[in-house]
């Protein structure tokens, strides 16, 4: 407890301190008559290239010691006082970018466009946390993401939410996995980024709407833990998957567990499965799974068909589609000079055949995408499914590797190990 | 302090915190919407106060007040941005102590977790989420099918593509349409013959002469028996032709006037030299046109169109024409911006026709008695400011620049019946420039700029004759012509002098200080310019080197005019800048309208004509 309210203080410290940066609203400058020269705007020198290798290296750091506090010395406060420092350095000094979950985007349109070319820091940041998942299971949420940072310091009162509900929500990060390949790969639009709930905070200087939107995920963090990471972000995903066949993984007890169930109620994103002793499988059971077996392919063109079906209305993000659209739809705004986005087409020299031309082969592009996205969402909803067919027994209480986000605070209540463990089996007793 | 008091603190805490943090929150919301809501700049007492300003200009107390206010509207605009901020850091630190507080509360209240039996039995945990799964999928496929099945595809919808492509390639033009104006019904009329020549005469001789410009000193009316000729184009050409003021910036557009003897001291304040002093019923931004004793302008708004004719000599209307009986197929009136308007393009006349076009595509030609010869509609021009071409006539033909953002046209119409003689497509994008008329080798062609070509015209066939592409943007200013090269410029692109031909060559070009919507105009070997950020500019015409500048208060939209030696500059305030034409900058003067304008002077007999916003002024010694 005396660790959250350490957290908690300096978190906010940090939020004080930061330099706030406003964006400045547009204004016409005054028409004095003076000797001032308006200086020429200058545009900002790029990062150095030893400051993006040194972003690599201390992510890369920060997931060896977050590996280390998790498996080997397990301490919560350890990783506690490393989510902090990667609040302040990730968060609020590089201001949420670069960012691993953006970096799905990055690899999809390096995949997709010839033209873009990922950076390697881009790459490393999306690849080496997947590689600690692959190993240590999800020590990147851990410590090493500024958005779980911020959501792991709020929290204050977590609820367990049953479980049904809990996995409908947690189909939603495929969806929006899915899309944002999409987007990405169609050169629309970085979804990730543009809807990042916390970037504006970390910046301070977010919209109204997405301060709005980011306050809520943190008032809603009180009470239903890492909201985000658990039933949103497209890279919990891909982690997941990874950390589900994870070689080593953080275990709530460093030996064997005496079955007090203290750690039962410890998580706050619910990934401790209890202990399970289920009669062997029916035959009953064994059809369940052949059936779900066989729902996986046709779940695969339904969601293709359905996918392909909608390509009209999620091509329309794209602004190219959205203007065409816009201008067959009401043709006198060619006429309205304080439409920005018309004006701009108007003064670019394309006419409008070229325009339907290029909206034509980009909702074309969305017509396959939509087929691909609908395809993938439909296996990954029939192996959910699937794996709700799959009773398996188990013994102690463990951590659920796919979501658990090694936050390390089952390994705080374990008493097994700790100096006065005989005191607390008595008082068990 | 025992537990159950460090608790009660801490809720208390955490109340008073929650209430500060929410207290905070509503003022920030409210002064963000307020914030949202206030333009500075465009505070109604702020505006009603430049308003009048307009109509006062002297009026030092109204600029007093103007200054208070706008410092006032701005410093409230900073104040509530500073309150935002301020805001923002005091809600944090209401939030801050909130959470420390609860977490505090909490820990206090933290009992020790009581291991209970637990359900090892999970088959209906998981049969609940297969089915909380099944339906949660369904309704995510379902969902997105009715969307697919509710989106129309606009882009392969036939009906939307016709429409497109009626709105792409623009309203037919309409039977022509011959009216009079006094039984206002239909006349058919057998267009005259207009002998036709395919290579056009070489203009006035002072065209030929390429550097002398003046070729005649008459400044006085032409006699009115010359008005009376029943084939127009016999006056355009001529020495009298060149000896009015026929069109938009003088004879051929080129920015010269033949008249000397030019005043260049008045006062609208005091009327000092203004000889007369005329309200236009409507408004409109276009340039006065003179022939004999007659001045013409058009005035318009979004309901009514008129032609005006003025007494030359005591300010008068004489007669003035509505043309709001034009047959259009479309009921829509076009999109203007308030500084382009509906009656931005000068008439043109060549002595006995008057005609004159309107921002709706609406195109008029009457006597010069006012009496309706024939009108009709070009389909509404598709332009986002307005349109604002000017008109030329030449030998019988009446010359129509039509930039527009669906295409770009130049037409040759019978000036006599309205008949399109000759129709060129161009490959460009809009412009606001107008048409100019030089002697090209021998040869008078029709010289059009616009993005991104400047291109040359047989004016008698529409057949291109030359193009080069060296311009960008919205091209509002039109060319300049001397000693057979062409200038041809725009803001955010180039001065470019070009050497016209078969094979047109850019002799030289820069772009230092470039007009947005004013022309250049060229003699004596310099090229002058008017910005609309107030800076007058001498170039010297043979290497575009810069001679000199000259800095205004305002900007200058109206198009400079050389007449007797000197060069007129006047800006957006009504100011005229006047200069000697010369390598040198000298000032003659700096006379004041008295009231704000962006319409190019007009000069004929010793006298300057000028269109403020609401009047228009005669000025002579």
């Amino acid at each position: 407890m005396k660790n959250n309210r350490i957290a908690i203080i300096t978190f906010f410290s940090g939020l004080l301190i930061s330099v706030v940066s406003f964006a400045q609203q547009r204004f016409p400058r005054p028409d004095f008559e003076s000797d001032y020269v308006v200086p020429s705007p200058l545009a900002p020198e790029p990062r150095w290239a030893s400051m993006e290798i040194l972003d690599v290296f201390i992510l890369l750091i920060v997931l060896v010691l977050t590996s280390w506090l998790a498996l080997k010395k397990r301490s919560r406060r350890g990783i506690l006082y490393l989510s902090i420092f990667t609040l302040i350095y990730f968060g609020f000094y590089r201001n949420g970018c670069i960012c691993s979950i953006g970096g799905i985007q990055n690899v999809t349109l390096t995949l997709f466009n010839p033209a873009y070319a990922i950076s390697l820091t881009a790459l490393l940041f999306f690849v080496l946390p997947l590689i600690f998942a692959l190993f240590m299971g999800r020590v990147f949420c851990g410590a090493a993401c500024p958005l779980g940072a911020i959501q792991e310091l709020v929290i204050l009162k977590p609820i367990s939410i049953p479980s049904p509900v809990r996995k409908v929500l947690g189909l939603i990060p495929y969806l929006y996995l899915g899309l944002s390949i999409l987007y990405a790969a169609t050169n629309t639009d970085f979804i990730i980024c543009r809807y990042d709930p916390f970037i504006g905070i970390f910046r301070m200087d977010a919209s109204f709407e997405m301060l709005i939107l980011g306050g809520s995920f943190l008032l809603l963090g009180m009470f239903v833990a890492r909201p985000y990471c658990r039933f949103l972000c497209p890279y919990g995903v891909l982690l997941n998957w990874m950390s589900s066949v994870s070689k080593w993984h953080l275990s709530i007890t460093p030996s064997e567990c005496v079955d007090c169930k203290l750690c039962a109620h410890s998580c706050p994103v619910d990934a401790i499965n209890k202990p399970v002793i289920e009669p062997v499988s029916t035959k009953k059971d064994i059809n369940k799974f052949l059936l779900s077996v066989l729902i996986i392919p046709i779940l695969v063109l339904i969601g293709g068909f359905i996918g392909s079906k909608s390509h009209i209305y999620l091509s329309r993000v794209n602004s190219t589609v959205s203007l065409a659209e816009l201008l067959i739809a009401q043709p006198e705004l060619r006429n309205d000079p304080d439409h920005i986005d018309v004006q701009t087409f108007l003064t670019s020299g394309k006419t409008m055949e070229t325009l339907l031309e290029e909206a034509a082969v980009i909702r074309s592009q969305f017509y396959y995408g939509g087929w691909i996205l609908g395809g993938f969402l439909g296996l990954a909803f029939g192996l959910i499914f699937m794996g709700k067919t799959i009773y398996r027994n188990r013994k102690d209480y463990e951590p659920d590797k796919g979501n658990c986000v090694s936050c390390g605070r089952c390994m705080d209540y374990c008493p097994v190990g700790k100096p006065d463990f005989d005191e607390i089996m008595k008082q068990i007793k | 302090m025992n537990i159950l008091e460090k608790q009660k603190i801490t809720w208390r805490i955490a109340v008073i915190a929650g209430i500060f943090s929410a207290i905070v929150s509503i003022i920030m919301i409210l002064n963000y919407w307020q914030l949202q809501r206030s333009e500075p700049l465009e505070n109604e007492l702020l505006l009603n106060l430049v308003e009048q300003l307009r109509k006062d200009p002297g009026n030092e107390q109204l600029k007093e007040d103007i200054r208070r206010l706008d410092l006032m509207v701005r410093k409230a605009y900073f104040d509530n941005q500073w309150e935002i901020r301020a805001g923002a850091f005091m809600l944090i630190a209401g939030v801050v102590i909130l959470v420390i507080s609860l977490r505090m509360y909490q820990s206090y209240s933290d009992k020790l977790e009581e291991p209970g039996s637990e359900d090892r039995h999970l088959g209906r945990e998981l049969i609940a989420s297969q089915k909380w799964i099944m339906y949660a999928v369904i309704s995510i496929f379902g969902l997105a099918l009715i969307a697919a099945y509710l989106s129309s595809d606009k882009l392969a919808d036939p009906y939307n593509l016709a429409n497109l492509e009626d709105t792409d390639e623009g309203p037919e033009i309409e039977e022509i349409a011959i009216r009079t104006s006094d039984e206002g019904e239909q006349v058919t009329r057998e267009p005259q013959p207009v002998e036709d020549s395919d290579e056009p005469e070489p203009l006035a001789e002072q065209e030929q002469e390429g550097t002398e410009r003046v070729i005649d000193e008459s400044t006085g009316p032409e006699p009115t028996t010359e008005q009376e000729t029943p084939v127009a184009e016999s006056n355009t050409g001529t020495l009298k032709y060149a000896n009015q003021f026929p069109s938009f910036r003088g004879p051929y557009g080129l920015g010269l006037s033949n008249h000397k003897n030019m005043p260049v001291d008045w006062d609208g304040a005091t009327g000092r030299n203004i000889l007369w002093k005329s309200e236009v019923p409507l408004h409109g931004y276009n340039s006065p046109v003179i022939w004999g004793d007659k001045l013409f302008l058009t005035g318009a708004d979004a309901s009514s169109q008129f032609i005006y004719c003025y007494n030359r000599s005591n300010g008068e209307i004489i007669w003035e024409h509505p043309v709001n009986d034009v047959t259009r197929n479309t009921s829509e009136v076009p999109r203007v911006t308030d500084d382009t308007g509906y009656a931005a393009p000068t008439v043109a006349t060549d002595g006995v026709n008057i005609c004159a076009i309107y921002a709706t595509g609406d195109i008029v030609c009457v006597d010069m008695e006012g009496k309706r010869k024939w009108a009709r509609n070009l389909g509404m021009p598709d332009n986002h400011y307005g349109h604002s071409s000017s008109l030329l006539i030449y030998q019988g033909i009446l010359l129509i620049q039509f930039d527009t953002n669906k295409q770009g046209k130049v037409l040759g119409l019978d000036v006599l019946t309205g008949e399109t003689k000759w129709e060129t497509p161009r490959d460009s994008k809009i412009s606001w420039a107008s048409p100019i008329l030089a002697n090209v080798g021998g040869r008078t062609e029709l010289i059009l700029s616009t993005s991104p070509q400047v291109a040359g015209y047989n004016p008698l066939t529409g057949e291109e004759l030359w193009s080069i592409d060296c311009l960008m943007g919205e091209v509002g200013p039109s060319p300049g012509f001397s000693d057979g090269v062409v200038y041809a410029t725009n803001e955010y692109a180039v001065l470019a002098a070009i050497k016209p031909g078969p094979q047109p060559q850019i002799v030289w070009e820069t772009n230092e200080y470039l007009p947005e919507v004013a022309s250049p105009v060229v003699d004596n070997g310099l090229v002058f310019i008017g910005t609309s950020y107030g800076v007058i500019v001498c170039y010297d015409a043979a290497n575009g080197e810069l001679l000199w500048e000259f800095e205004c208060d305002d900007g200058i939209y109206a198009s400079p005019m050389i007449a007797d030696d000197k060069v007129f500059f006047l800006d957006m305030s009504g100011k005229m800048h006047i200069f000697n034409v010369d390598r040198t900058m000298t000032l003659l003067g700096e006379p004041e309208l008295g009231e704000g304008s962006v319409s190019t002077p007009s000069f004929s007999d010793g006298r300057i004509y000028l269109r403020g916003y609401n009047f228009l002024y005669c000025i002579g010694i």
